[in-house]
């Protein structure tokens, strides 16, 4: 039986952007289905690089079922996911098969909710919803994005999601062009995150990095405690220089131990509702 | 069904200071971390967070299966 949000329409509307594809906010209307590739590279296919159990998210999360997928429409330098992030090639193809066995697995080893990640899953929205659509004994589904999307793709999204964690990276569009290849960063993830939290539960996360407690996290807590307050806030303080950060030099460290603490402290101050 | 992991590893780094880094946490992992204590028997704050969701989890599935 299908889920009541994945009417033919729905399916039929996310499956018109692999012929023009305006999912993320590059808006580059390649059609994947003829050998197109945006910049994100990726064709038609989604692919799961790994999939398990984990712990490590907030703790109201977990434990979750983790689905990676390889591709991404940013190019963060830092990024953790490495090579698997930007080769959409990586994987075994996502079918409603393969996911309904392993969604049955994820439920006998206790997960809770179910978690798309990347890479960004945004990128192959319309198979996730094609996998997800008539899924039995579906856990809650969390959206782990970077909120480039467009707002077509998140129209899409409207009742197949019941948590949005948005990954706010940047406090100003300066470091977001250095640092992840994007224009119009704040504007657009702002954007998305009013919209979003229209339609779902919304938990903002914010990596702290090296050097970018003045430009990015300041103003990211005060657009939070401007626009919204009471959205529940998480600091995450794990950043190790990955990917290409060492080429990047204030991000080619670890995070000096005293920034968390500070971090923590001004966001309180603020009023944020932080979540561990 | 197994997981059909292509990258099965989590990684566990140490920074000379101390600072303890798991990606990719497992709850395995997790008990791992638990047991690598401070000298004064500190653990880190969300570590305990999380230990403790997990095992109030394991009371309630406990609870329904009696």
């Amino acid at each position: 039986m299908k889920s009541c949000w994945a009417t033919e329409s729905k399916l039929s509307q996310a499956r018109e952007h692999y012929r023009a594809c305006f999912l993320c906010e590059h808006r580059c209307a390649a059609n994947r289905l003829s050998g197109e590739r945006g910049p994100c590279k990726a064709d038609a296919v989604a692919r799961v690089y790994k999939h398990r159990i984990e712990v490590g998210e907030e703790s109201e999360l977990v434990p979750s079922h983790l689905f990676y997928l390889s591709g991404c429409d940013l190019r963060c330098v830092f990024c953790i996911a490495e090579a698997n992030a930007f080769d959409p090639r990586r994987g075994q193809p996502l079918t409603p098969e393969f996911f309904h066995k392993a969604v049955a697995w994820g439920r006998s080893q206790g997960a809770r909710t179910l978690e798309w990640v990347g890479g960004e899953p945004t990128i192959h929205l319309p198979a996730i919803l094609e996998a997800m659509a008539d899924c039995p004994d579906l856990p809650p589904v969390i959206w782990k994005s970077d909120f480039h999307f467009t707002e077509e793709a998140l129209g899409l999204l409207d009742g197949a999601v019941d948590v949005y964690l948005a990954d706010f990276k940047f406090g100003n569009d300066a470091c977001a062009r250095r640092l992840a290849g994007i224009k119009r960063y704040v504007e657009i993830v702002t954007r998305n995150l009013i919209l979003a939290s229209r339609q779902g539960d919304l938990i903002v996360r914010h990596l702290l990095m090296p050097g970018h407690f003045d430009c990015c996290f300041r103003p990211v807590v005060r657009w939070m405690r401007e626009n919204l307050p009471t959205a529940k806030f998480s600091i995450r303080d794990g950043y190790l220089p990955r990917w290409q950060a060492l080429h990047y030099d204030e991000v080619a460290m670890p995070l000096p131990p005293a920034v968390a603490d500070e971090a923590r402290a001004l966001a309180g101050a603020a009023g944020l509702r932080l979540v561990v | 069904m197994e997981p059909d992991d292509l990258s099965p590893l989590s990684e566990i780094t140490i920074l000379p200071d101390g600072r303890v880094y798991a990606f990719g946490a497992t709850r395995p992992v997790l008990e791992v971390l638990e047991s690598l204590r401070g000298p004064e028997g500190n653990s880190d704050e969300r570590l305990q967070r999380l230990m403790q969701t997990l095992r109030d989890q394991d009371l309630t599935r406990e609870d329904r299966s009696k």
